[in-house]
């Protein structure tokens, strides 16, 4: 019973970090309404387990990069023709939507250590994560009001200003990045090089006088 | 260039057809570009938007290639003034040196066929069969011709006419070296700054041998203490009796022709599409620091002249200023200059004859003949020199690897190795060949790190990659997680 119980929590710990939650919702006994209770919520988890099953929405967009940095690195020849461009940019906008949950949950993920066992953040830093798509929060209020909290040391202000703007700025980034990654570039490909020779000498050739 | 190895039958050509070993082959080429230069526009906007664009180029042939034969007209300085250009254009023309093209083009030819089934370096990839087009290159030890013709106009006047013929200057030859042997001579037509040659007075010029209804020409090899910068001088007698003695116009006229050639440092480059060759064509290198001065001092000018910039130097293709470019100054010799005006008995006349009466058209005016005579000029001296080595052919056993039954293939993947051994030649005998590197590229989709954007592109996703082991790592090291809570409905 105990295997099952756990086979169940980290199965609703990794539906809800690939942000499947819906799928746990569709069993009639995991909604809470007229006839069942509100079960006890457990703020905070000690198991490495959970932690790492909540990091799983970073594989895809993870795996993706690295696949894109290898792919160019390694270099690869298609050929003549390419496919419909269509294919690429969809593929790379669903990359960098995959990145930017990925982001989001880094920013949430540092929101929350602050709050939980921190020195708390000033409310505008609460939703810097849902905005994460927003390269504009970077000269909000919301932020720079954080900043010029009081509330905060100076060393906590930093961090905060270092997560968020690394984070901001690669999630604006990481869109065009990808694309440009993923879509195929028209160019000249080294194919060989060969010494020849012509059976005339260069003064038979290119003679001065 | 004495001429002493070319053939004796060049001295005479026919009229449609030509050897192809002769400095003159392909003459008609050269008169193609000036029946286009004529008209390539129509009449209609030609008068209206005072237009006239002739081709860029034409096409010569050589074995197996076609070359690109380029002619271009530059405004030039006067050495004597540099705040004004000259009245006339020189001419400039260039193209592949023959012998080269044809080894370019069966190279690429064999290219095609040992590559058909390789693939990319370490296999990634298609095939490389698969291309849109494939480009073969020189860009090392390759040189071609570049000749400036500049011809002037001028007067003889009768058998008493002891003057000194004066040759027109090399405009783009930097004249701060030699200032005193220019001068603007007295009483010559041309108008034109020039440097006298005493051993020849223009009463001379009337015992010139040939018909004096035809035009009569003399090669003349020029000192080069005088005539810094000149390969060789030429004079053509015009078919004319001029009897109107206006000053200046009495008498018979004459073009007198300054002609500079050098072997000039190039690229040069062919390309095919499925199997289909296309014209070879080449740049300048500009890898001298001077001429890329030079051109760029050259486009200063032309603005702060108030030029069009479209006058100014920048065609790649065609470079000329001298001392920096071409950098490697020919002397042509009379005995090898006479190969290139030969004899067409079909008219009695000589190539240069009919050129020019064919470019002159019913025109009497004798400016007209020195504009002309600057096209003809420099082109029959850029296809004869690039024509030089014209018996040389291509030498190289290729790396071979056998297929199914007993067969033999080209081996392609020898070829991309970049060892650039996939031609063998025996040593001993190959010791005063020309060796040239051909550099082949194909045009098709990849993926490479080619370039700023794909490098940046890693740059960041490499840096969220960073980012997210390390929240990775960090909730797996401490195993902190801070659980969000349901959302639910209450009731």
């Amino acid at each position: 019973m105990r295997f099952w119980s756990k086979l169940k929590d980290n199965t609703t710990t990794t539906l809800r970090a690939l942000g499947l939650n819906i799928i746990r919702s569709l069993n009639p006994q995991n909604l809470i309404g007229k006839k069942s209770e509100e079960r006890v919520k457990i703020a905070i988890r000690h198991s490495r387990t959970t932690a790492v099953l909540r990091a799983l929405i970073h594989v895809i967009p993870v795996g993706v990069s690295l696949w894109e940095v290898v792919l160019n690195w390694n270099t690869y020849y298609v050929g003549s023709f390419k496919y419909n461009q269509i294919y690429y940019q969809f593929g790379a906008k669903a990359h960098e939507i995959t990145i930017q949950a990925s982001l989001a949950t880094i920013v949430f993920s540092y929101i929350r250590h602050e709050m939980a066992i921190g020195q708390g953040l000033p409310f505008g830093a609460l939703f810097s994560g849902l905005q994460i798509n927003q390269i504009s929060y970077l000269w909000s209020m919301e932020l720079w009001g954080s900043i010029g909290s009081k509330s905060l040391t100076i060393r906590r202000k930093l961090a905060m200003l270092a997560v968020i703007v690394v984070c901001f700025v690669l999630a604006a980034a990481a869109g065009p990045s990808s694309a440009i990654l993923l879509i195929p570039r028209l160019d000249y490909w080294p194919a060989g090089s060969a010494h020849v020779w012509v059976n005339a000498s260069a003064d038979d050739i290119w003679p001065q006088r | 260039m004495d001429g002493s190895s070319i053939p004796h039958h060049c001295s005479v050509s026919q009229l449609y057809t030509s050897s192809t070993v002769c400095p003159s082959s392909e003459w008609q080429t050269i008169q193609n570009y000036l029946v286009l230069a004529e008209r390539a526009v129509p009449w209609s906007l030609e008068k209206e938007l005072n237009l006239l664009i002739p081709p860029n180029a034409v096409y010569m042939t050589g074995f197996n290639s076609l070359r690109q034969f380029q002619f271009q007209t530059w405004l030039a300085p006067n050495p004597l003034d540099t705040n004004e250009f000259l009245t006339v254009q020189p001419v400039i023309s260039t193209t592949q040196q023959s012998v080269i093209a044809d080894a370019l083009v069966t190279t690429g030819a064999l290219w095609s066929q040992a590559i058909n089934y390789a693939h990319a370096a370490k296999g990634h990839g298609s095939p490389f069969f698969d291309q849109q087009v494939a480009v073969h290159t020189i860009s090392t030890g390759y040189y071609q011709p570049y000749t400036l013709a500049t011809c002037v106009n001028d007067t003889i006047r009768g058998r008493n006419d002891q003057r000194p013929v004066a040759f027109p200057i090399n405009p783009f030859y930097d004249y701060a070296l030699q200032p005193n042997s220019l001068q603007y001579v007295n009483g010559s037509v041309a108008g034109i700054p020039a440097i006298e040659y005493p051993s020849l007075v223009r009463a001379e010029l009337l015992d010139l041998p040939g018909s004096p209804l035809n035009g009569r020409v003399k090669w003349i090899e020029l000192p080069q203490d005088l005539f810094n910068s000149t390969s060789i001088g030429f004079i053509i007698v015009l078919p004319q009796d001029f009897t109107d003695t206006t000053e200046g116009r009495s008498g018979y006229d004459y073009v007198i022709c300054n002609v500079d050639a050098g072997w000039g440092s190039s690229s040069i480059k062919t390309s095919s599409n499925e199997n289909i060759i296309s014209a070879t064509s080449s740049l300048v290198s500009l890898r001298s620091y001077n001429v890329a001065a030079a051109y760029k001092s050259q486009q200063a000018k032309n603005r702060t002249q108030g030029m069009n910039y479209y006058e100014a130097v920048t065609d790649l293709s065609l470079q000329f200023g001298r001392p920096d470019y071409p950098s490697i100054q020919i002397e042509i010799g009379q005995e090898w200059a006479k190969y290139l005006n030969p004899v067409v008995h079909a008219l009695n006349t000589t190539v240069m004859d009919i050129l020019l009466k064919i470019s002159v058209g019913m025109s009497s005016e004798p400016k007209y003949y020195a504009i002309s005579a600057q096209f003809i000029l420099s082109g029959l001296v850029t296809n004869g020199l690039a024509r030089l080595g014209f018996d040389g052919m291509f030498q190289g056993t290729p790396k071979t690897k056998p297929g199914p039954n007993g067969t033999v293939y080209l081996d392609g993947h020898a070829w991309l190795s970049d060892k650039n051994d996939f031609f063998t030649v025996d040593t001993n005998q190959s010791k005063d060949w020309v060796k040239l590197q051909v550099d082949s590229t194909i045009e098709g989709y990849a993926y490479n790190t080619y370039g700023v954007s794909p490098k940046v592109a890693i740059a960041f996703l490499l840096m969220y990659c960073v980012l997210a082991l390390t929240h990775v790592l960090y909730a797996g090291i401490s195993g902190e997680l801070h659980y969000q809570p349901y959302l639910c409905r209450r009731h």
